[in-house]
């Protein structure tokens, strides 16, 4: 049953006992309280989070007591600084230290677990200052970089062995899926600590047990191999992979809602991993690198195992307009108030939101679609009566062509598809053409009637899209036939009896076409076929005779090439901008991912799909839009950047919460319109969170994300 | 990425691609066949004419002294000019040899 109630706090004093802060040398080895040797003559100064592949870092300052000269610990800086300086009172270089936090009820809490280093000496003619700069212990992950990778054998990509081999750590290399199948992970029967590894990418096999990297699987494998858990835990695998998917608005909507549900607020699809290597790098900046790119977070957090010992752990947080993560508020009294810290936590305050670099639209920019056709070529030359005679002939020889001119060079060898409009010889008007082939049947018109293709060379590829049955590209296909009655040169309209040619041609290097590069064209060795419906009764051709002066046997022939062209259009992976965007302007990027993203169809009625429509045998829509969306919602919001110091250590605000408001001026703090519209509101992100202690006050310094100002690419 | 490395990128991907399209460029030599003669409509009386042909499959246990069966094609007819100074019978079978432009065989007798 829902309720509510209303709170009016009482005037707290204005002042209140400062927290007491506690420096101690740490000791795993041991256990109870001898793990934590106190160091009285060491003040934390200053404790710092951020956001990202940071590890936290403290500054600390030796206090010097000179009026005592019996006092046990060093008193100048020679005694502390030298790098063999040794005594309970002197913190040597990895020593592991820990800074407790008593509050005035008594309890504890583990501010810092790190590492001394970086010892400093600032003496001048008035004073002396020692100190020194401690590391977090998540500094021991920068300790080994990411080599080699984890590949499980190609002969069972389910279950088979998982090899550390020296090989780069190289995910979805040039476009190419290299993990290993879903439900197929290294440890599944534990999901909280399951990962995927990597499959050779070269494997051709059907049905493909290739997968995708992606931002989840890649996380998890990095967290799960690099990570060994000695001094940081890794989050639980579980729900990685559902954290880190693209959530753009639901079909037919405009708008986010979160508090709906995968069903009703939002849709999701897997961000993939863009061709990545990781090798040499440290495995939180590999991590880092990709997260920060998606839109995502990573904090190294502190606390306490609940044992009494130090606890790092790695969190991984959404930054768009995901409910699950923490939210505060900030607190600033009415203007013209009395001052009660019941009411008021802000002591100063710097805010700027930068709507510069905002990108609310974003088209991903994949590879040209790429489309297998069949096409009747025409010669490329001008046939003439009399050449097939045994003495014309003879110069039409390859050894011959050297010494030809142009067109004799290419007599009876060179066969167009005559895209450009370059002209080509045209069988039915028995004259020369400079029609251009139509492509339109391959490249049709969009719903609004423009063309989709430009009349340009277009050579062709030497692989087709259609594989054999052992999973293998089939090679370009030239055939010959002599009842073909259609047009040429056009895309084959299915008509015909077509005998493959086995060899003796090669593909024309810029356009579609081919040329007859055997030694005598009129004896063009085409292998022998015994199909049904041969063209040619024996194992040759009469390329000249045919085409010269055709009569029986030898009648006319047209040759129909199978290749793979370009099309002029990309993968349509473009998002537009959202009415949540809080610039009236749409502000689009283009990303350059052609490496990674593309289309293959076969067009209807070629060699290998004789049905009525384009097969369709890769389709990175999907996964392209889902990039696009993702990187819409990491950049198509103002980054809020500022700072906010509040006069006291304050361990309720973390890196990854966010600030919603400021109570008492009633000023929110989201970054994003149409709430309501049912978007979830943006907040922005705590980047940065100081404790201070120095100079005789306490304070917590809290800094805003300024993490979607870097540019996006 | 900068417009450099895309520019490069694309040379690349022009250079395998042309590397693709190249020829497996080898020359086959004469082409051979076997091939049994036959009267399509009149048989050559004389011996330097063309005569009708069908190929011939060769089948058989390939072991010394092995006895070889023949099957032709009789859907494929082509013509091949004798160079010998015999007229072969029908449903002779030779060697034809797909030289300087024709099919050509020799037939002694």
């Amino acid at each position: 049953m829902p309720g509510s109630f209303d709170f009016d706090p009482y005037d707290a004093p204005l002042s209140s006992p400062a927290a007491s802060v506690c420096v101690c040398r740490y000791d795993p080895t041991q256990t109870g309280d001898a793990r934590y040797s106190a160091l009285p003559n060491v003040r934390c100064e200053q404790i710092q989070y951020r956001e990202g592949p940071e590890p936290p870092a403290a500054r600390f300052a030796y206090v010097l007591d000179g009026a005592d000269a019996s006092a046990p610990a060093p008193n100048d800086f020679g005694g502390l600084w030298p790098i063999d300086a040794d005594g309970p009172y002197v913190v040597r270089n990895d020593d592991r230290l820990v800074v407790l936090g008593v509050s005035p009820s008594g309890t504890n809490r583990v501010l810092f677990d790190g590492f001394a280093q970086s010892p400093r000496v600032d003496l001048t003619e008035r004073s002396q200052r020692v100190g020194f700069l401690a590391v977090g212990a998540a500094v021991r992950c920068w300790d080994a970089p990411i080599g080699g990778r984890r590949q499980r054998h190609a002969d069972d990509p389910v279950d088979g062995d998982v090899v550390a081999v020296e090989l780069p750590s190289r995910f979805n290399p040039d476009g190419r899926p290299n993990c290993t199948p879903d439900g197929a992970d290294v440890g599944r029967d534990d999901p909280s600590s399951s990962h995927p590894v990597f499959l050779d990418p070269d494997v051709d096999r059907v049905p493909d047990p290739r997968t995708y990297w992606t931002l989840g699987k890649f996380v998890r494998y990095i967290l799960g191999v690099y990570n060994d858990q000695s001094y940081v835990n890794n989050p639980d695998f579980e729900q990685l992979d559902a954290l880190l998917q693209s959530r753009p608005p639901a079909e037919g909507s405009a708008f986010v809602d979160m508090t709906e549900g995968a069903d009703k607020g939002y849709s999701a699809a897997d961000v993939v991993v863009r061709d990545f290597d990781a090798t040499n790098t440290p495995w939180p900046e590999a991590l880092a690198a990709q997260l920060d790119h998606a839109g995502f977070g990573l904090r190294f957090v502190t606390g306490e195992d609940g044992a009494g010992s130090p606890r790092n752990d790695i969190e991984i947080y959404r930054k768009d307009a995901d409910d699950a993560g923490l939210i505060r508020e900030l607190l600033l009294p009415e203007a013209g108030d009395d001052l009660n810290p019941a009411r008021c936590n802000v002591s100063a305050m710097h805010l700027h939101r930068d709507a510069r670099p905002i990108v609310n639209a974003v088209t991903v920019e994949t590879d040209q679609r790429r489309v297998e056709l069949s096409v009747v070529l025409a010669p490329g030359f001008t046939p003439a009566v009399g050449d097939e005679t045994s003495s014309n002939r003879a110069q039409f020889l390859r050894a011959n062509l050297a010494a030809a001119a142009g067109e004799a060079q290419r007599k009876y060898r060179y066969y167009v598809a005559d895209e450009a409009g370059d002209g080509h010889w045209d069988q039915t008007g028995a004259s020369w053409s400079t029609t251009a082939l139509d492509l339109s049947p391959v490249f049709p018109d969009d719903e609004n009637g423009g063309a989709t293709y430009v009349k340009r060379l277009r050579a062709g590829s030497s692989s087709l899209i259609t594989r054999d049955a052992q999973g293998r590209p089939l090679r370009a296909q030239l055939a010959v036939s002599r009842n073909y009655s259609g047009a040429a040169p056009a895309v084959w309209d299915g008509t015909g009896d077509w005998q493959p040619i086995s060899g003796g041609w090669e593909l024309l290097e810029d356009r579609l076409g081919v040329f007859i590069a055997v030694e005598d064209p009129d004896a063009w060795p085409i292998g022998e076929f015994t199909g049904t419906h041969p063209q040619e009764p024996s194992r040759t051709l009469r390329a000249v005779t045919s085409q010269a002066n055709p009569a029986a046997p030898n009648t006319r022939f047209v040759l129909r090439l199978t290749t793979v062209v370009d099309d002029d259009l990309m993968v349509p992976a473009a998002v537009d901008a959202r009415p949540a965007s809080p610039t009236k302007f749409s502000r689009r990027r283009r990303i350059d991912a052609r490496d990674h993203f593309g289309m293959e169809t076969v067009a209807a009625r070629s060699a290998f799909n004789n049905g009525d429509a384009p097969l369709v045998l890769r389709d990175d829509t999907a996964r392209a839009l889902a990039w696009a969306d993702q990187l819409r919602s990491a950049h198509e919001l103002p980054p809020l950047t500022g700072s906010v110091t509040i006069p006291s250590l304050i361990t309720a605000y973390r890196v990854g919460d966010r600030v919603a408001r400021i109570n008492g001026r009633d000023v929110g703090m989201q970054t994003n319109v149409g709430s309501d519209q049912g978007e979830s509101p943006v907040y922005p992100v705590i980047s940065a969170v100081s404790w201070e202690f120095a100079a005789d006050r306490q304070a917590t310094v809290v800094e805003l994300t300024d993490a979607r100002a870097d540019a996006i690419d | 990425m900068s417009y450099e490395a895309r520019i490069l990128r694309d040379r690349h991907e022009a250079t395998v691609d042309a590397d693709g399209r190249a020829a497996r460029f080898a020359e086959d030599g004469s082409v051979a066949l076997l091939v049994q003669t036959k009267a399509v409509a009149l048989y050559p009386s004389s011996a330097n004419a063309f005569f009708a042909c069908s190929p011939v499959r060769i089948d058989g246990l390939e072991t010394e002294g092995g006895a070889a069966t023949f099957i032709a094609d009789p859907t494929r007819t082509f013509f091949v000019y004798n160079l010998g100074s015999r007229v072969p019978p029908v449903g002779a079978k030779l060697i034809a040899q797909s030289c300087a432009g024709r099919w050509t065989f020799r037939f002694e007798g």
